[in-house]
């Protein structure tokens, strides 16, 4: 009897290069209670604010933080948080590579306004059922993660929940300066 | 061993176009059903959620119960007919799951072990308990969302659709032994139809299918017929015609290419059965396939996010138009075209876009000379630097810093 091979899309080569994916994301909840000084990572970096108070200064501009404030940081984004004496600030944070924004606006379906250079939007600002949605989805992520980094390509669910963070980041994007 | 379950037959030759149609994508519909609706062989997979009333689905001759809590996914290869109990209202949401974006965000070939949860288990599963409350989270969720086309909602509906499809494997994992479906011997028009969609990408005949499984071929086709009312050849070609269409927004696949590992073995033959099937050429399907009513998409190009990938990580280096070439495998004069085609751009100008972007942060954020911030954000010399950055922001970078810095 002949055997036969299983159906393979793409004859089994990852269409897309794995270096492209999110190799790994770290994500988890932190609680700030003093001021940090200028920072800034070679990946991207999601913030959510979750509560409290404070400063956060990127590169030149200052944004007064709130609850529902979602930040995006590019390598070329330093950012520098003033935290009132006393006051403590709840975040949560999520490390990708810019692989995984590259990857995510080749969605099909992402049909950029202006054809130009993909340009991560830098803060979002989500109203009260949004937050909550954004919480869980960053909840979910960091515990998909279990405090360790965890490997994209082999947790979807993973993916699935960064693209839908992506998506309220560029639904709720505040215009450009 | 019981005798196996003898295939419903169907009434009628399958339509096409009723659950996903072009307009119909990333779109969560809701089909209330009074009446028998007629057998369907669509071209995308679906998800489909019973909201209430009570009914049945016959799925390749299959017949299975739909209540409320019911979820299915059906596939391509799947003939279903949708009936409600007599005098019951059935309401359905259905979403397509269209095979281009589910094979964009599998981004791996289908694992073993979810090819096996479509070979092994039935599309339909009866959901409870906290299953059944995150589906329906995620169909509200979606529903919001329904008339909005906005990039980012678009992202949040593929989540959607991707959290669906990995609750469903879950579904799988969990139930393949206990599924109340699983106890029984299937028809052999189901396996056959399963298993032609599975190695379509082969060389199959009608005798080498029909010695597998011990059968002639005359059977083969008779209980094909009765399962999803098309022969052997007509299942083969749908299939084949399928996965090429679940190719098809990937621009760096060529036709040629499509047409042989869907396992036609010559390129003639393949646009000849797709115009039979599609009514137009592949390259028109492609063409319409992008610009659709509704929810437009665009093209798959693997080369340009991985372009832009490399200049995104590199651009502090000194890398040149000929480097990268090199060091991605793509001609210097295709990285051209597919800059100017699909960004409106070139390289030279997101290299200093993402240069001056860097270097703007630099120089609000440190008191580094001119020179060492140009020098660290991949410029060759000062000059030139100055020069571009003046251009873009119309102002010298010393300006720009007096200007917006100096808060240290």
């Amino acid at each position: 009897m002949k055997k036969f091979k299983y159906y393979n899309p793409f004859y089994g080569r990852n269409y897309f290069s794995e270096n492209l994916l999110p190799s790994e994301v770290f994500a988890g909840h932190k609680t700030i209670r003093q001021s940090i000084p200028f920072l800034q990572h070679d990946d991207l970096e999601l913030l959510l604010i979750r509560r409290g108070a404070g400063v956060l200064t990127v590169n030149a501009t200052e944004y007064p933080l709130s609850r529902g404030m979602l930040f995006c940081f590019s390598p070329h984004h330093f950012h520098k948080l003033t935290l009132p004496r006393g006051h403590t600030l709840e975040v949560s944070e999520c490390h990708v590579n810019s692989g995984v924004y590259f990857y995510i606006t080749a969605c099909p379906y992402f049909i950029a306004d202006a054809q130009t250079v993909p340009y991560p939007p830098l803060l979002a600002i989500l109203d009260e059922a949004h937050v909550l949605a954004a919480e869980e989805l960053m909840d979910q992520i960091s515990g998909e993660s279990e405090q360790k980094a965890v490997k994209i390509a082999e947790n979807q669910n993973c993916f699935f929940l960064l693209m839908k963070l992506f998506g309220a980041l560029e639904k709720f994007a505040l215009p450009q300066a | 061993m019981s005798a196996m379950q003898k295939a419903k037959p169907l009434c009628g030759k399958p339509v096409s176009g009723v659950f996903c149609d072009a307009d119909r994508y990333l779109y969560l519909q809701h089909i209330t059903v009074r009446s028998p609706l007629p057998p369907m062989a669509e071209d995308n997979s679906i998800f489909v959620y019973v909201e209430t009333g009570q009914g049945s689905i016959s799925i390749n001759g299959m017949l299975f119960d739909l209540e409320p809590g019911t979820f299915c996914w059906l596939q391509s290869y799947h003939v279903f007919a949708i009936e409600p109990l007599w005098g019951e209202e059935l309401r359905l949401l259905a979403a397509v799951y269209d095979y281009p974006v589910s094979n964009y965000m599998t981004f791996h070939s289908t694992s073993r072990a979810h090819l096996r949860c479509f070979a092994t288990t039935p599309p339909v599963y009866h959901l409870e308990g906290d299953i059944r409350v995150r589906v329906e989270a995620l169909l509200d969720e979606f529903a919001e969302l329904n008339d909005a086309v906005d990039s980012g909602s678009n992202l949040i509906k593929c989540g959607i659709l991707g959290q669906l499809s990995y609750l469903y494997f879950a579904l799988c994992e969990q139930h393949s032994a206990v599924h109340p479906y699983s106890q029984q011997n299937w028809s052999l028009g189901w396996t056959l139809a399963i298993f032609i969609a599975f190695y379509s990408s082969e060389d199959l005949t009608p005798v080498t299918v029909a010695e597998n499984f011990g059968i002639s071929p005359a059977t083969l086709n008779r209980e094909l017929r009765l399962a999803t009312g098309m022969n052997f050849s007509q299942t083969l070609n749908r299939a084949r015609v399928n996965l090429a269409s679940s190719a098809i927004l990937f621009s760096e696949l060529s036709f040629h290419f499509i047409s042989s590992y869907c396992g036609f073995r010559y390129e003639v033959a393949f646009y000849r059965t797709f115009k039979a099937l599609r009514g137009m050429t592949p390259q028109e399907y492609r063409e319409r396939a992008v610009h659709i009513p509704g929810v437009p998409r665009k093209m798959v190009s693997e080369s340009v996010e991985r372009i832009l990938y490399y200049m995104h990580t590199n651009y502090k280096e000194q890398i040149s138009l000929k480097s990268m070439a090199q060091d991605l495998y793509i001609s210097e004069n295709i990285i051209r075209t597919l800059l100017r085609d699909y960004l409106n751009t070139n390289f030279k100008d997101i290299l200093t876009s993402y240069r001056i972007q860097y270097a703007e942060a630099l120089l609000v954020v440190t008191d580094l000379p001119i020179l060492d911030i140009s020098l660290a954000s991949g410029f060759n010399s000062e000059r030139t630097f100055s020069r571009l950055f003046s251009q873009k922001n119309g102002l010298s970078p010393s300006a720009y810093r007096a200007r917006f810095g100096g808060k240290l």
